[in-house]
């Protein structure tokens, strides 16, 4: 990922939505869209896929904070808050809602850089951590149709555990398939057969 | 039975009078013949005697005047003179006792008038012829007395003599017979007097004494049981008295145990109890009262308020016991008080009107106890809620001012881009920046000092949290040379307290400490236990090298937005205050005898908190 990134802000405020573009473009990231309310954040995010959304919470029609958790449905997307609430009740809501940083108001362009750094270190970790958990939650499934098909083998050819294994592995390796395909053609095979003999 | 025994009375009474009366008349009757005889026996024999001297003198008058005539010579015929006179005035006097009998009762009976009257010669005037005879025979002279003298021929006359004689023995004969038929009749006179008196005793007896005696007998017999029946409610009587003495005794033991029961209770009772009368004079003083005045209770009695409270106090104390007295209603309030040694107290006072057993009002009795605590908790609290309100109100401002902040920090900002190449007008920016930059400062000092202090309190070293102070102000010492020596001599020594906030406490001291000393800042630390009278606390002073401290500034460096910085905000020492005051502790500042300002800190020992102020640790919302 490079240094620049491409980053949505939102704010009801002119003034500010000015300040954060011009000071966010003078830090070499890109500014792809500025929106005035929630929902407008929600659509330009639809429309533009950014890397980075940085918005105020109390804007017209739709908070931030709310925003931010309809964008996750779509979009896997780091947010930072920005805002004159500092209480821990917003905080903590904030923080469920996937938001990785939050800036209380009045901030200053220094503020900005090591926010969004952390925000982005946060969320590279968070995805890394995603995948992780994505990838050993295939294993598992894939592991529990090889083990059904190993089953089926045993039964229908009546071969010890290691031979039904082995045997699966030429099977793959002969037809230039995952293994698990080849289970997963088993199984399938098997309830076709068990359908049509009752 | 009363009824019964007065009639009986009534009747013996009656009866018995008339017995006596019966009596008395037969004492007086007998009395009265008794009294009858003697009369009659003394004037019969004053007669017989009269009779028979009347007689002698006769015989001796007619002998002294044979003498008298046939006298010798002068002498012997003057003394026959005179003794013939003193015969005669016998006579005279017997003759007419003897006509005139006495006393007047017996005068004489018609018998002896008879017997007078039957004498040939009346007896009266023979015997006055002769006595006159004699006489003139006696006044003779001397020549006629011879034997023709008329006189003495008559006096010598024994027919005379013998015809007078005989008229005095018919009248004593009269007088003994009258006496003897008087004596017959007194005979009979006493036997019927005997019948009578033996008729009467009779009677007496039997009609009045028998049944008297009777009757005495029955009372006898009544009173008897009466005796008896008053012997039994004596004894019973004397039962219930002893049962009522016993039962007296043990009231009296109840009331000695009720009474050191309530003696030991007003005693005891944290709180002073006195009484006092209607002159405001005491009367009475608990335990508690004379130690709290540090007087015994000899040294209360008698005394007046005036006598050892400020006269203001004792004025209006006098004034109030007036008015319990006067209105005779309870009076509840909290007031001053100066307790001996100069203390300045508050007490909450009970006073009421003290009544005697027919309810006068006699004095007053007061009950009053320190509220000083419990009045400074609640300024405590009023402080606490003024600032939660001011708080809630500051917090409000700091969210909105927040906004405008980021507005005016967005607009400076792009200012700022603006001018980039204009130096001048860029430093105006930056100004407004500074500027900015400060009233956010102040805004979250505010917020810091209106929101509730919420400690967490653990054991902290003091020498640690001044370090840790010190370390975080060494930007501030990068501008001046500044020093902190440690002069205390336990340096282990521990309080109890929040760290976060005793180490805020210690940052703002150094730092107006250094601000106040200019370039040469040498700032002295010294803490220590110190034992106080009721507790022992912890005492920290932190002296600098600075001016001092004005008396103004003195009293009023504790203040919100007091400052003598013209960068501060004013609440660096308001917020030490608060911090100290959270933790129950005592903050002061004055100018060192040294010079510079010397800030006293005093906190609670860290036994004394964990003993007694656990609910204050859980008030404190720890």
């Amino acid at each position: 990922m490079s240094n620049s990134l491409r980053i949505s802000i939102a704010d009801d405020e002119p003034r500010m939505r000015d300040f954060l573009w011009k000071s966010l473009e003078r830090m070499g990231h890109q500014v792809v869209s500025g929106a005035r309310t929630g929902r407008e954040l929600v659509e330009h995010c639809r429309q533009h896929q950014p890397d980075l959304i940085i918005s105020d919470i109390k804007m017209p029609d739709m908070d931030g904070i709310d925003a931010a958790a309809e964008i996750y449905h779509f979009h896997a997307v780091p947010v930072i808050i920005i805002s004159a609430f500092h209480d821990e009740e917003m905080v903590r809501r904030a923080s469920r809602k996937h938001v990785l940083a939050y800036l209380v108001k009045p901030i200053k362009d220094t503020d900005l850089g090591p926010a969004i750094s952390v925000a982005m270190e946060r969320f590279r970790e968070f995805n890394t951590l995603r995948v992780e958990t994505a990838d050993l939650k295939q294993a598992l499934e894939d592991r529990k149709i090889i083990e059904r098909a190993k089953g089926i083998l045993m039964k229908r050819t009546g071969l010890a555990e290691p031979d039904a294994f082995r045997r699966l592995q030429k099977l793959a390796s002969s037809k230039c398939q995952k293994l698990v395909e080849i289970a997963r053609m088993i199984v399938t095979a098997e309830e076709a057969v068990d359908v049509g003999e009752p | 039975m009363t009824k019964n025994s007065g009639l009986i009375t009534r009747s013996i009474t009656w009866k018995y009078v008339l017995a006596l009366g019966l009596l008395a008349i037969l004492a007086v009757a007998n009395y009265l013949l008794l009294r009858t005889q003697i009369l009659s026996s003394q004037v019969t024999t004053a007669i017989l005697i009269n009779g028979g001297q009347q007689r002698t003198l006769l015989h001796r008058a007619a002998w002294l005047a044979e003498r008298l005539v046939f006298a010798p010579d002068e002498p012997t015929r003057k003394q026959l003179r005179a003794e013939l006179i003193s015969t005669l005035e016998p006579l005279e006097a017997t003759h007419f006792e003897l006509m005139h009998p006495r006393p007047a009762l017996f005068a004489p009976p018609p018998q002896i008038r008879a017997v007078y009257e039957d004498v040939p010669w009346l007896l009266d005037s023979e015997m006055r012829n002769y006595v006159q005879h004699l006489r003139s025979l006696t006044e003779a002279p001397d020549e006629e007395l011879n034997y023709s003298n008329a006189h003495f021929k008559y006096v010598r006359n024994p027919q005379t003599i013998d015809k007078i004689i005989e008229g005095l023995n018919a009248v004593v004969e009269a007088f003994v017979q009258q006496r003897n038929s008087k004596t017959a009749e007194l005979q009979l006179l006493a036997v019927w007097s005997l019948t009578s008196t033996l008729i009467v005793l009779l009677f007496d007896g039997w009609l009045v004494f028998r049944p008297m005696v009777r009757q005495v007998h029955e009372g006898m017999e009544q009173l008897n049981a009466w005796n008896e029946m008053l012997d039994k409610r004596v004894l019973d009587r004397t039962a219930e008295s002893e049962r009522r003495a016993e039962q007296l005794a043990l009231s009296e033991a109840a009331l000695r145990d009720s009474e050191a029961l309530y003696r030991s209770l007003v005693n005891h009772l944290p709180m002073c109890v006195l009484r006092k009368d209607e002159q405001g004079r005491f009367t009475f003083a608990n335990d508690k009262y004379c130690k709290w005045m540090e007087l015994s209770l000899d040294q209360i009695v008698g005394r007046t308020d005036a006598n050892w409270y400020p006269p203001h106090l004792a004025t209006k104390y006098q004034a109030e016991d007036q008015q319990v007295m006067q209105t005779q209603q309870v009076l509840q309030q909290v007031e001053p008080h100066i307790t001996p040694n100069g203390g300045e107290k508050f007490v909450e006072v009970i006073k009421a009107p003290l009544r005697d057993a027919q309810s006068h009002v006699i004095g007053t009795q007061t009950v009053f106890w320190d509220v000083t605590e419990r009045m400074e908790q609640e300024q405590r609290t009023r402080h606490g809620e003024r600032l939660a309100a001011i708080g809630q109100m500051i917090a409000g401002v700091a969210h909105e001012s927040r906004n405008a902040l980021q507005q005016m920090q967005a607009c400076a900002q792009l200012l700022a881009w603006e001018l980039e190449h204009d130096t001048t007008k860029r430093e105006l920016v930056a100004d407004i920046q500074t500027a900015q930059d400060r009233l956010h400062r102040m805004f979250d000092n505010l917020r810091g000092y209106a929101s509730p202090l919420k400690l967490n309190l653990r054991p902290c070293s003091i020498a640690q949290l001044v370090f840790q102070a010190w370390e975080s102000l060494a930007n501030l010492r990068s501008h001046c040379e500044a020093t902190l020596v440690d002069l205390s001599v336990d340096k282990s020594l521990q309080c109890f307290g929040d760290p976060f906030h005793l180490e805020q406490v210690f940052r703002n001291i150094l730092e107006n400490a250094i601000a106040a000393c200019g370039q040469h800042a040498n700032i002295e630390l010294e803490y220590q236990e110190l034992l106080q009278a009721d507790q022992s606390v912890l005492l920290i002073i932190i002296r600098d090298n600075g001016p001092g401290l004005t008396q103004e500034q003195q009293e009023r460096i504790f203040e919100p937005f007091f400052t003598t910085k013209s960068q501060g905000t004013g609440l660096g020492m308001a917020i030490v205050r608060q911090i100290i005051e959270g933790h129950r502790g005592k903050i002061a500042a004055k100018s060192a005898t040294t010079g510079g300002m010397e800030v006293e800190i005093r906190l609670p020992h860290p036994n004394h908190w964990i003993i007694a102020n656990s609910k204050f640790a859980e008030e404190l919302d720890v």
